[in-house]
């Protein structure tokens, strides 16, 4: 779906999504996709309480609305496994619908694979115990992700923490980079102490995600321009300083060239720490900066989105 | 859920079908996956180890690990690490360093020198290992009878993929009742599994579907 949609992320399939998956998916939406496909089979966590439910499916249908969230499905499965185990369906219908028999053929390879590479799945365990086919079992859910990636052509995954947990080692360096862009904008948002994406409305998950390429963009390029020798932790702090750094010199430079803004002197300025603005200086800043982006250039600059969200962020605490 | 049947493979076969069309199923995601399962599930082969064992419909492919999941039931040397093989025959050796318990040879003497015992249980579940294992083991329970010249035989386990896990564990665990049977001069007769959960992710739900049919 990279091509149509631009770029895509696929999440793992799930039988239920809650609160916690709501907010994953509108910060992947904000920061880094263009869509989030899901199975068209998923229902909202009956567990919950009906109002959080409603709540919830709403969220779902805007972003289903917005083509932040996207569904496949594999010939009428989701109605089989509702007639079969009830519950209601979390979309009416699916983006796309992949026939019976190419599926068949993926599954297929999907078990070549498996066996391929049960020495694998089993290694990792070997050291202490092993069932023998409990591994197999999840060597088999992690691959299928990876076919459907494939099927649904999307660019990326978003891990499940266990799954995570698991490809560690053997698949390690295929999912490297997507752990460590999520592991990104995860503590971004802690250190510009951003507002919870889950709680912001339809026009404003529109409006950053206007502002979203620029900021993944920059945020792969510096990825992608890190030594070969770094990783894990090392690797994605670097990756948060350029970003803040970047913020930090797009905000001065504007606030130096806008007329209308004053250059920040006492009051605070703000503190590189968790980057706290005073208020007036955040406004002051927005505006400019917004002012600024208007006009159709080819390149927003990449910090505008979490300017943006800032901005929110002030708001909401009003 | 309740399954007859004269093969494994049949038995395998129906026992999917059984779950796709009659069993009450129950949407659960579990940390290999969505999947949906029915509780309590028992599957009862007449002549478990009479031709065809191997259906069609089951992937070829994954005979390999079929033979070493069947190794481990047998405590087979080059399966080592296997969970099933270390309690069948050597229960608590890592505890003291010593070999361990032979559950198998145990129930084997049992069977020859009092065939109505009672003892005749081997256990998997070690509460104090497997809580922490990330992969503990499936199989909880297994009984071996001597009724009439053959062994009957159950095994209860805690989880089984219909679709990839099931068979291996019917071919492994009626292995053991033969290689049993054959050392007392018995004959295998009817075998009973009963599955806790007995699920199909919806990775292979399209797959067997059509199996279903």
């Amino acid at each position: 779906m990279s091509g149509q949609h631009g770029r895509s992320f696929l999440f793992p399939p799930r039988a239920f999504l809650g609160p916690v998956d709501l907010r994953r998916i509108v910060q992947t939406a904000v920061f880094l996709a263009d869509s989030v496909w899901l199975p068209a089979t998923a229902q909202i966590d009956p567990a919950l309480p009906h109002a959080h439910r409603a709540e919830i499916a709403r969220r779902f249908a805007e972003l289903a609305a917005i083509g932040a969230v996207r569904t496949w499905d594999v010939e009428d499965q989701a109605a089989f496994i509702v007639e079969r185990t009830g519950g209601e369906l979390l979309f009416a219908h699916a983006d796309i619908v992949f026939p019976l028999e190419r599926y068949r053929e993926l599954h297929e390879t999907l078990v070549r694979r498996l066996v391929e590479g049960r020495a694998h799945f089993l290694g990792a365990a070997a050291a202490s115990s092993f069932d023998g086919v409990t591994e197999i079992v999840l060597g088999k859910e992690t691959l299928g992700t990876f076919a459907m990636r494939e099927l649904t052509g999307c660019d990326d995954i978003l891990l499940e923490p266990f799954m995570a947990a698991t490809v560690k080692g053997f698949m390690n360096p295929i999912l490297e980079r997507s752990r460590l862009v999520e592991g990104v904008v995860e503590e971004i948002q802690i250190r510009l102490s951003l507002p919870d994406l889950s709680s912001l409305r339809a026009e404003e998950i529109i409006e950053c995600r206007q502002l979203m390429p620029s900021f993944r963009d920059d945020l792969l390029t510096y990825v992608e321009q890190a030594s070969p020798l770094s990783s894990g932790d090392d690797l994605r702090y670097s990756v948060i300083a350029q970003l803040i750094r970047r913020f930090r010199d797009e905000i001065e430079h504007v606030t130096a060239a806008s007329t209308s803004v004053p250059a920040q002197k006492s009051s605070g300025g703000w503190s590189m720490g968790r980057l706290e603005f005073p208020r007036d200086a955040l406004e002051r800043v927005a505006r400019a900066f917004f002012g600024y982006s208007t006009s159709p250039q080819p390149t927003v600059p990449p910090g505008m989105l979490l300017l943006r969200l800032k901005q929110i962020g002030a708001q909401l605490s009003d | 859920m309740h399954v007859e049947a004269d093969t494994i493979a049949a038995a395998w076969h129906e026992s999917v079908r059984a779950l796709l069309h009659r069993a009450e199923l129950v949407r659960y995601d579990s940390l290999r996956g969505a999947c949906s399962e029915a509780h309590d599930v028992m599957i009862q082969i007449r002549q478990p180890q009479a031709e065809p064992i191997i259906s069609p419909d089951y992937p070829a492919e994954l005979v390999a690990l079929v033979d070493s999941y069947t190794a481990g039931f047998l405590g087979h040397p080059d399966v080592r690490g296997s969970t099933a093989s270390d309690r069948l025959y050597a229960w608590g050796a890592r505890f003291g360093g010593g070999p361990g318990i032979n559950q198998v040879a145990r129930a084997e003497i049992a069977l020859r020198d009092v065939p109505e015992s009672r003892s005749t249980i081997l256990g998997f579940w070690d509460p104090a290992v497997d809580p922490r294992l990330e992969n503990p083991v499936s199989p909880l329970v297994a009984s071996l009878r001597i009724r009439g010249g053959f062994i009957s035989s159950t095994l209860v386990a805690r989880s089984v993929d219909a679709w990839l896990g099931a068979f291996p564990m019917f071919v492994g665990f009626i292995a053991l009742v033969g290689r049993v049977s054959e050392r007392l001069g018995c004959r295998v007769g009817p075998a009973t599994f009963v599955f806790l959960s007995y699920h199909l992710y919806d990775l292979d739900l399209p797959v067997a579907r059509h199996l279903g049919r």
